[in-house]
């Protein structure tokens, strides 16, 4: 018995351990690779960043300040403030899980050694976070991105963000302005918004930092004018030339946001009648460029509680396979430059401001310049210069940017009557708490009402 | 070399010398004791070799014994083994008797072990080869729905070769394999159903697309000697973690038995007609268009309604400038008279009788030194859908060889080449259904499916014609695929033997879809699509296994298996898709302007050592343990290895008690065991994927973008986890066998309780975290069941037997534990309402979808101003596609050479989604949707007042916002049980001359659903669109439609 139990034993043992090695053989996945490379992480990074800014965020705040209308299906729900943590999930998951996630690990990848990849990597990481306490208020930051280590990160205030933000980007610029022969690689096609021109992007900080600044217009009217415009000047801004655009392609996945959406969601989406009407009253030169007409040739909206199948749709220089959308324009500066001053009581100043933005919207949106147009609306002077004016005229330049619902959140301009079916009492100030962060976070701060304001809004 | 071989020819000269040196004469007739008639093939064997003879017609025998042998053999299906020594005697006859209690039945268990069937304590089934064939269902997984307690099959049907899904005792894991092991002649064989899926597709591509085939249909149903059906983790507990499902343990027919010398040629012919058995009704008194409902949503009445046909304007394109109308998928149109159209019968129009024809050959034959049986097995299916069909050619040779007395080897294999054409199903603009039942009776589909101009003619130009889709867009698979296995067995003592068996299964599965410029489904439409998807499957499997058995005393018997087993497979996965084709009808990947590859490699080994220990004490009391070791790609790297025990015992009381004239037998057996499922590979680590970035609206953005590649962190790629270990079964059973009346009675009842713990699910975190969802052993879930078998025969007489027999099971499934802060978990993507769900304290797999709001009594609340009920904001569940229970009664009746035979097979429950006839009703095409010339009055009570509902609404808002799919899932959902007779049998065994060529003649015809009923308002209720590939069941979205078959078959015998 003692033998035959031997005989067993021994080349369990022996069998046992080859074992283990003969089946580790085959346990890494031949797929998928466990390292990358820097460019690689910088072209997902910059198609999270920007279908964020161009995807769901944004059709639901261009259907909040009406420029759009929800028209069919889940749209609706839009249109009817009815959306809940439900709702944005997937976008909530793609900020981090998706976006910051991937940008924070360049920035760690690149390391000292490539400061140009960090120093995209934290403006686009910046722009992502701007975006989501933009939405969400107060948000997860300085625990967060900390994977198995902690799947309970604390809520940071959103003023502490915004701090972060600018401390960041000055950061950024610092790495962007290092010279070549400090980075081991450098950026390229991988760049696929800028192409590796640190130049742009550089500007690009500049004005991030200028949106943030004259974010805080409730909480510091003059500081936060003072700090725009300081970091307007050192942006050296000339012309729409400076733009940072969301770049799409005309293949299946790489299409314009608004493209794909109205392809395989045809209607649920259409213009929105105080934007149209509006347009329409003033003779808007770019109404043809961001509607369609009607059968009947006609440039029609749909009311903020209608439906109408035969209304506009988004027009083709914001919904076409390839066309390109606006993040960070020459434009929105000059109207901050334009509110700044105005704030600060320097209406001359605003006046100019506000002249340049609109003429340089016309010509980005129409391709050139109008004359009987801007005689009368970009003719503004010190003395006739007003925030309703301003707010107004970037509320059109800035059609689609999930940044009109910020700056209607800080103005209440231009003057939207909210749906009267809406299911909350006026137009939704913020997203509600995503329901991932009450079910797996247990140091999530709730907020579900819609009308609780942000920070930055209180 | 030489020298080698000159030896070994002395040797073998001697032997054979030896062999005929003072050899003796028997002769002898064996006959039945209990009638005292000639037993006819009864086998007499030399003890301890191959050789024997069989006995003639007249039960006559003559058989050359070697000098030194004196110990002969008599063995009979049925009878009891029988020895005799020779005493000097050159006459033995011998009356065998009849084993009426079938307590010499050898079964084979888990790794090819074959055990007698009174020492099992575990729980298992046996279906006969005849009884998969003769159901003449080209794949044996469907071959076995309704023949064996607490198993459920489930076809997808639609198109030949579509899968079959096979589950035992209920769901046992989330989302890992839920069907069992199949295992032919002790080797693994892949029953896996491939779907076409490209890297950059998000979604769940089981919901559209063709219905791909289970491998399992690779195997020839006439080569099925028997199966085995292993049903709780206790059979299965050798296979480890491939177990945790149970086993299929098939055994293949093979070459004549020892001592049978004759060659044996079979030949059978099957002729099977197969039609639609089911499909919703249409309506034919009402046109396509819109607003024809006599009274409508808003109060007016408008009896007209608008004729709305498609219409592409003169120059027959569609998306053009002149394009009139491009028609509606709606019929809410004008009466037919007022809109001067003769309604047609598309949908009859469309099906076809659909022929199979089956033919099957095969040699068998056998010497002193071994046996051989060569088969040869063809199917042609084609199918209702028109050009749709499966083709099967399997060429099988099994081998025997014994070298030396001690040393025996065996050879098998087995080539298939399979594969077909399918029609696309389910959700898209390209399905058959989709577009076929929605068409309204005013427009004849058949009247040309293209225009002059090439595009696309139909009567709404966003559906393909499903004439188009058969013609223009056809899949077409193509599988070749060898499998088989070789062995050496060493018996060095007749107590103790070693054998070796090295197993493959290799194939390669080549598939194409194509669809034609002009078609509505791909992404880019109409661009045209083609899709070439190969899949290389390559399972390299051996066991060493050593065996030992000894008498330890007179009533103590001992035995002992031990043995080592390891399993390599590979699989690669190879897709290119191209887009916008340029050249029409020219399918290669050349003439697409957008091209796109994908691939996945998938290597997985695991490797065992396993022991069977067995104590036997007076045939009356059993007790057997196993145990495996096992180490595996795919458990975490901080796991090690992974041990699977099982216990299992069994008393015959009858042994005991004093059996009587009634009571003739009784065995109580009892088992516990753990077996396991295996993660998924490659979850143990965590990697960078090349992401796809949805939002649930587009197809989203994905890599490569712009032509730059991207690799990154996902939302959707689970961080590895390092200490991932397989799930883990419990099962504990009980069982109880009686028999009574000699046997003629025969009553089987099990009840188990299988507990799933440590199950691997995607367990979603906090996002914040950078990290969306962490592979984890969390889940818990649980299934308790009883099966209960009972078999009679009711008359036994020579020219005339009746038996009757059944099964009945019932198995409860619960989900007891998610991980900590998951409520739900859906197991795949549905169709978001409806979608299918575990949640705590419920059922594995319910439907979660839209409900009406509903008051303390279950009342509906209907809102007082419209009349219409009220969505719940809330979903919640709607359904439970799992059975309440299954049962099937089979019968025959064989008088003379007559026998008749049937099978009735009941579902109790097991919920549908019928998404299409909500979506028919909706369009105003279903059949009960023509009564619109009236108000409907929903039963409900007054939201507010509980005043029961006295406001009538409109048809249109009755068929479309109620029993439509504007209104809420859970109105869509129907009991998807049934009884149906599910073979009908009746065949004739002609009476001929043995001396003839011919030796032996049947004919024979058979019915398949010949009769179903259910309340189910779709397709035949036995529909999956999500096939075998998919753990969600329950959806029927434009589904392909079922069939009933006639079957007609002659075999011979030469």
């Amino acid at each position: 018995m003692k033998k035959i139990l031997l005989i067993i034993t021994i080349p369990a043992i022996l069998f046992g351990s080859g074992c283990k090695g003969w089946v580790e053989d085959v346990s890494e996945s031949p797929n998928l690779p466990t390292e990358v490379t820097p460019a690689l992480l910088l072209t997902v990074s910059e198609v999270a960043m920007q279908s964020l800014y161009t995807g769901q965020l944004a059709r639901t705040s261009s259907i909040l300040v009406q420029q759009h209308a929800g028209n069919d299906f889940q749209m609706i729900e839009v249109r009817d403030y009815a959306f809940d943590e439900q709702d944005n999930t997937n976008e909530w998951k793609t900020i981090y899980a998706d976006a910051l996630v991937n940008q924070q690990e360049l920035i760690n990848v690149a390391g000292d050694a490539n400061p140009y990849y960090r120093g995209i990597a934290t403006i686009l990481k910046c722009m992502t976070i701007g975006l989501a306490t933009d939405y969400w208020g107060d948000i997860p930051y300085s625990q967060a991105l900390q994977g198995s280590e902690n799947f309970n990160p604390d809520y940071d205030a959103q003023e502490s963000i915004i701090v972060s933000i600018q401390a960041d980007l000055n950061n950024a610029i610092s790495d962007l302005s290092a010279p070549l022969s400090a980075n081991a690689f450098i950026p390229g096609v991988d760049d696929f918004i800028h192409g590796g021109n640190t130049a742009q992007w550089i500007k690009a900080a500049h004005m991030l930092k200028a949106r943030y600044a004259n974010r805080l217009s409730k909480k510091d009217p003059t500081g936060s004018a003072n700090d725009a415009l300081a970091h307007l000047a050192m942006a050296g801004l000339a012309s729409n030339a400076d733009n940072t655009m969301a770049i799409f392609g005309v293949n299946g996945n790489e299409l314009n946001s608004w493209a794909s959406f109205n392809d395989a969601r045809q209607d649920y989406i259409k213009m929105g009648e105080f934007f149209i009407d509006l347009l329409n009253s003033t003779n808007d030169p770019r109404i043809g460029f961001y509607a369609t007409q009607t059968p009947d040739a006609l440039y029609l909206g749909v009311p903020n509680n209608g439906v109408n199948f035969d209304a506009s749709n988004t027009g083709p220089l914001y919904s076409s396979d390839a066309a390109p959308l606006p993040l960070l324009t020459y434009y929105e500066m000059k109207f901050i430059e334009a509110e700044a001053n105005l704030r600060l009581g320097n209406t001359e100043a605003a006046a100019t401001a506000f002249n340049d933005a609109v003429k340089a919207n016309i010509i980005a949106t129409t391709g050139g310049p109008n004359t009987g147009y801007e005689d009368i609306f970009a003719a503004e002077t010190g003395a006739t210069i007003s925030l309703d004016k301003i707010m107004t005229q970037k509320y059109i330049a800035m059609f689609t940017q999930p940044e009109v619902w910020a700056d209607w959140r800080r103005t209440n301009l231009p003057a939207i009557t909210p749906n009267p079916d809406g299911k909350t009492d006026g137009i939704p100030r913020r997203f509600a708490t995503c329901i991932d962060e009450r079910l797996y976070n247990s140091n999530a701060v709730i907020i579900s009402d819609l009308l609780t304001p942000v920070w930055w809004d209180e | 070399m030489r020298k080698l071989a000159a030896t070994l020819l002395l040797v073998s000269v001697c032997m054979v010398n030896a062999a005929f040196a003072q050899s003796k004469t028997i002769t002898g007739t064996i006959t039945s004791a209990t009638d005292n008639e000639p037993l006819p093939g009864a086998t007499v064997l030399v003890k301890g070799t191959t050789t024997g003879t069989v006995t003639d017609l007249d039960g006559k025998y003559v058989l050359v014994v070697p000098a030194e042998k004196e110990v002969l053999v008599y063995t009979y299906l049925g009878f009891k083994t029988h020895e005799e020594s020779l005493g000097g005697r050159s006459t033995i006859n011998v009356a065998l008797e009849e084993d009426i209690l079938g307590l010499e039945t050898i079964v084979v268990t888990a790794l090819g072990i074959p055990k007698e069937k009174l020492s099992l304590g575990i729980s298992t089934q046996e279906v006969g080869g005849d009884r998969i064939s003769s159901s003449g269902e080209e794949n044996f997984i469907e071959g076995l729905s309704a023949k064996a307690a607490g198993v459920q099959v489930t076809g997808a049907a639609g198109t030949p070769g579509a899968s079959s899904k096979i589950i035992i005792r209920g769901p046992s894991t989330f989302t890992n394999e839920n069907q069992p092991l199949v295992v032919i002649d002790g080797v693994p064989i892949d029953n896996g159903t491939n779907n076409t899926v490209a890297g950059d597709y998000a979604f769940n591509s089981t919901l559209n697309g063709v219905s791909n085939s289970n491998r399992a249909i690779d195997i020839n149903p006439d080569d099925i000697e028997s199966i085995n059906i292993l049903k709780g983790p206790a059979a299965a507990a050798l296979y480890g973690s491939r177990a945790g499902s149970g086993a299929i343990i098939i055994t293949t027919k093979r070459g004549n038995k020892a001592g049978d010398k004759a060659i044996h040629i079979n030949f059978s012919s099957t002729l099977e007609v197969n039609q639609v058995s089911k499909l919703p009704a249409q309506q034919f008194e009402y046109a396509q268009g819109t607003g024809g409902g006599k009274q409508k949503n808003d109060g007016s009445v408008d009896p007209e309604g608008n004729l709305v046909e498609a219409d592409p304007g003169p120059d027959l394109l569609w998306d053009t400038d002149d394009d009139g109308s491009p028609g509606t998928p709606s019929s809410w149109g004008p009466t037919m008279a007022n809109a001067g159209r003769t309604p047609v019968d598309n949908v009859a129009d469309f099906f076809e009788t659909g022929l199979t024809y089956n033919n099957n050959l095969s040699i068998s034959g056998g010497t002193d030194r071994g046996s051989l049986r060569l088969s040869i097995g063809n199917t042609q299916d084609n199918g209702v859908i028109p050009t749709t069909e499966y083709n099967r050619t399997s060429i099988r040779i099994n081998s025997d060889m014994r070298i030396w007395d001690k040393f025996k080897v065996a050879a098998d294999a087995n080539v298939i080449t399979s594969g077909g054409t399918k029609a696309q199903n389910g959700s898209n603009l390209s399905g058959v259904m989709l577009s076929l039942l929605r068409a309204p009776t005013s427009y004849d589909l058949s009247d040309g499916y293209e225009y002059a101009s090439g595009a696309n003619r139909n009567y709404y130009s966003a559906y393909d014609n499903p004439y188009w889709t058969i013609y223009n867009n056809p899949f077409n698979d193509k599988i070749n695929r060898v499998l088989g296995n070789v062995s050496a067995t060493y018996t060095p003592r007749e107590w103790m033997n070693v054998t070796y068996r090295l197993g493959a299964d290799s194939y390669t599965d080549e598939r194409k879809q194509i669809f034609s410029i002009g078609s509505n489904d791909p992404a880019n439409a109409p661009g045209g699509q083609i899709e070439e998807n190969t899949i290389r499957y390559r399972q390299i499997y051996s066991d060493l296994i050593a065996s030992a058995s000894k008498e330890v005393n007179k009533d103590v018997n001992i035995n002992l298996t031990i043995g080592n087993n390891l399993t390599d497979i590979d699989v690669n996965y190879l897709y290119a898709r191209g887009r916008d084709l340029t050249i029409p009808d020219y399918y290669n990947l050349l003439n697409a302007a957008d091209l796109y590859a994908s691939q996945t490699t998938t290597r997985q080994r695991s490797a065992a050592f396993f022991g069977d220990f067995g104590f036997e004490y007076q045939s009356m009391l059993f007790l057997n343990v196993t145990g495996r070791n096992e180490w595996s790609s795919t458990y975490g790297p901080n796991q090690g290895s992974a041990f699977f025990p099982s216990v299992s015992g069994a008393f015959v009381f009858s042994e005991v008690l004093n059996t009587n004239k009634i009571w003739s037998f009784g065995k109580l057996r009892f088992a516990y065991a753990q077996a396991g499922i295996e993660p998924q590979p490659y979850s143990a680590d965590t990697y960078f994927s090349s992401p796809i970035y949805t939002d649930g609206f587009t197809d989203g953005f994905s890599f490569p973008y712009l032509g730059l590649p991207g690799f990154g962190f996902s939302q959707t790629n689970a961080q590895g986890n390092p200490d991932l270990k397989p799930e883990r079964l419990t099962g504990t059973e009980l069982g109880l066998e009686l028999k009574f009346w000699q046997g003629r009675i025969d009553f089987d009842v099990t009840v188990y309780k299988q507990v799933s713990s440590d199950i691997l699910l995607t367990k979603p975190v906090a996002s914040t975290s950078g990290i969306a969802y962490v592979f984890d052993n969390a889940g818990e879930m649980e299934n308790k069941g009883i099966e209960l078998t009972l078999n009679a025969d009711v008359i036994k007489r020579k020219n005339l037997i009746w038996n009757v027999g059944g099964n009945f099971s019932k198995n409860e499934n619960k989900v007891t534990k998610l991980a900590d802060g998951v409520e739900e978990i859906e197991i795949e993507a549905g169709f978001g309402d409806p979608g299918a769900y575990v949640q705590v304290g419920q059922p594995y797999g319910l439907l979660y979808g839209s409900r009406w709001l509903r008051d303390e009594n279950g009342n509906l609340l209907i809102n007082g101003n419209t009349g219409m009920p009220i969505a719940d904001s809330i979903s919640g569940v709607i359904g439970d596609p799992y059975p309440d229970w299954l049962m099937n009664i089979n019968t025959g009746l064989t008088y003379k050479r007559l026998t008749v035979s049937g099978l009735l097979d009941i579902r109790k429950g097991g919920d549908i989604w019928c998404g299409t006839i909500a979506r028919m009703n909706r369009l105003g095409i279903s059949e009960a949707s023509a009564d619109r010339d009236t108000t409907f009055l929903i039963d409900g009570v007054i939201d507010g007042t509980g005043a029961p509902n006295t406001v009538e609404v409109s048809p249109e808002n009755y068929w479309q916002n109620y029993l439509g799919d504007n209104g809420v899932s859970e109105q869509q959902v129907f009991d998807g049980g049934w009884v149906r007779l599910r073979e009908v049998k009746i065949a004739y065994e002609f009476k001929l001359d043995p001396k003839n060529v011919v030796k032996g003649l049947t004919v024979s015809a058979t019915g398949r659903n010949l009769w179903l009923k259910t309340d189910y308002p779709g397709v035949d209720p036995e529909t999956s669109l999500t096939g075998a590939g998919s753990n969600i069941t329950g959806f029927d979205w434009f589904n392909n439609p079922g069939t009933k078959s006639y079957l007609f078959t002659v075999s011979a015998s030469f």
